[in-house]
């Protein structure tokens, strides 16, 4: 097996300059090319596409987001087939780690990421306000990219502006919203999809965009994704079903209409239980314990201004645990009381 | 003397009404430090050394040190000289922090292999 690397280390100056021209080879590429705007969490975002079949894949996804209502970030989405081959990188080929990171490369300024699995390179310059997206095929977009699209792009785009994203499930009442955070398997996605199908206002399963200086919790997808076994709990939601193949986790994407964003009023800590059990305070260590990690191990790029922005929600937010037991009305019937007494 | 630093950025750190909350980036584990415990992460990162920090935050050196070993087996923090001896036994009410690793396996899981590069310079396909 050929190894082919480098001896000598990404310097900024080349790095820079490789920002450059790969902005301006996508700029290039998505010029005549469809567009999708939309705003998130007040920050208006557009995603410009190098084909159709890019738009076709990932456009749906912002479809029910807000409109936009003025100039925003820019988002050049490219693939192989309608841009060719991004400039060649100036890192060595051993510099690929886990997350999608590259050793040594990348800052709150520059950021730069590459999924090897799907071939797909990430790149958002705060200087230029711009990002950039280039995947291999569009044919070949995985199913958990559609219906989540740009994650780490938005993250960082999101960051700039003030914005957290968080991997976190929201629902509401009326006017105030709970954002469930924990880690996979804490009943999130479960809660969240019972209390919309109970007719709760929702923003999000799985990750949502909170602004902690307004309080505001927003969508970023018109997605959700679901188990068998909770599509089994929740009949109702087998309607939901969207035109996507299962993920390779064997979860089912569902199309949820988002609400528009809603005032944050509580973080709730769901665990699956035996018996449901009342709402208890929790405390701010516990909750960024559990709403910090699992929004910064699983995206590339994770910087200081990400945890200070996830401590500002913590601690402008009350928190409760949400102990969830099999008759999940019960769970929101508590957590609706916490919600009401505010 | 024996200086410590905590391991930013690799370590994200917030402090909450006295008690830290570490998040490894590279390790993939999370940290929720006691109160003695965030006081002695809040010294290392005002800059204390080791004669400063048995001094200072009060606490006996024995379970200071028993602490100082596992921030450094954890690469929570770097360490620049001798670390004291590893003490055989310590009280129970030491500094200490509970370690999370139920998102350790999102690192475990994403293996990196060796790379090709295609004619282009990027890696070639799976």
């Amino acid at each position: 097996m050929a190894r082919v690397g480098l001896t000598v280390p990404t310097s900024p100056t080349s790095l820079r300059r490789f920002a450059d021209q790969l902005i301006q080879e996508a700029a290039r590429a998505t010029a005549p090319g469809p567009r999708a705007a939309f705003s998130v969490a007040g920050r208006d975002l557009e995603v410009r596409f190098a084909s159709a079949g890019l738009y076709a894949a990932l456009a749906p996804a912002w479809s029910a987001l807000s409109p936009t209502t003025g100039e925003g970030v820019t988002l050049h989405v490219v693939d192989r087939d309608a841009g060719g081959d991004p400039p060649a990188p100036p890192w060595p080929a051993d510099a690929y780690r886990p997350r999608d990171e590259i050793d040594g490369v990348g800052d709150e300024r520059l950021e730069v990421a590459y999924q090897l699995t799907t071939g797909t390179l990430m790149l958002w310059d705060a200087r230029a306000r711009t990002g950039v997206w280039w995947t291999r095929s569009a044919a070949e977009i995985p199913v958990w990219e559609r219906a989540m699209p740009l994650r780490a792009l938005l993250r960082w785009a999101l960051r700039d502006a003030g914005v957290a994203l968080v991997h976190g499930a929201a629902v509401g009442t009326d006017d105030a919203l709970a954002l469930l955070v924990g880690v996979g398997g804490s009943g999130k996605s479960t809660l969240a999809l019972a209390a919309q199908q109970a007719g709760w206002r929702y923003v999000g399963d799985d990750y949502c965009a909170v602004d902690p200086a307004t309080g505001m919790v927003a969508p970023v997808t018109s997605y959700a994704k679901v188990t068998e076994g909770t599509l089994a709990r929740l009949p109702g939601l087998d309607g939901l079903r969207a035109p996507l193949p299962p993920s390779p986790d064997g979860k089912v994407v569902l199309s949820v209409r988002p609400a528009a964003a809603l005032r944050l009023a509580l973080l709730a800590l769901p665990c699956v239980v035996q018996h449901a059990a009342p709402p208890a305070p929790a405390g701010p260590a516990s909750t960024m314990a559990a709403l910090a990690p699992t929004s910064l191990l699983q995206m590339p790029g994770s910087r200081p201004t990400d945890r200070e922005l996830l401590g500002q929600v913590v601690r402008g937010t009350p928190a409760v645990t949400l102990p969830s037991g099999p008759v999940l009305g019960e769970t929101l019937a508590g957590l609706r009381r916490v919600l009401v007494a505010g | 003397m024996l200086r410590l630093t905590p391991n930013r950025p690799n370590v994200l750190d917030e402090v909450f009404d006295g008690e830290a909350v570490l998040v490894h980036l590279g390790t993939g584990r999370y940290f929720a430090l006691s109160p003695s415990a965030t006081e002695v992460w809040a010294a290392l990162g005002a800059g204390a050394d080791w004669d400063r920090l048995t001094g200072g935050v009060g606490v006996a050196e024995p379970e200071l040190a028993a602490f100082v070993h596992r921030l450094v087996d954890e690469q929570l923090v770097t360490a620049d000289g001798d670390l004291p001896a590893r003490p055989d036994s310590v009280a129970a009410d030491g500094p200490s922090f509970e370690v999370y690793t139920d998102m350790q396996d999102l690192l475990l899981l994403d293996p990196i292999h060796d790379i090709n590069l295609d004619g282009s310079g990027w890696p070639e396909s799976a």
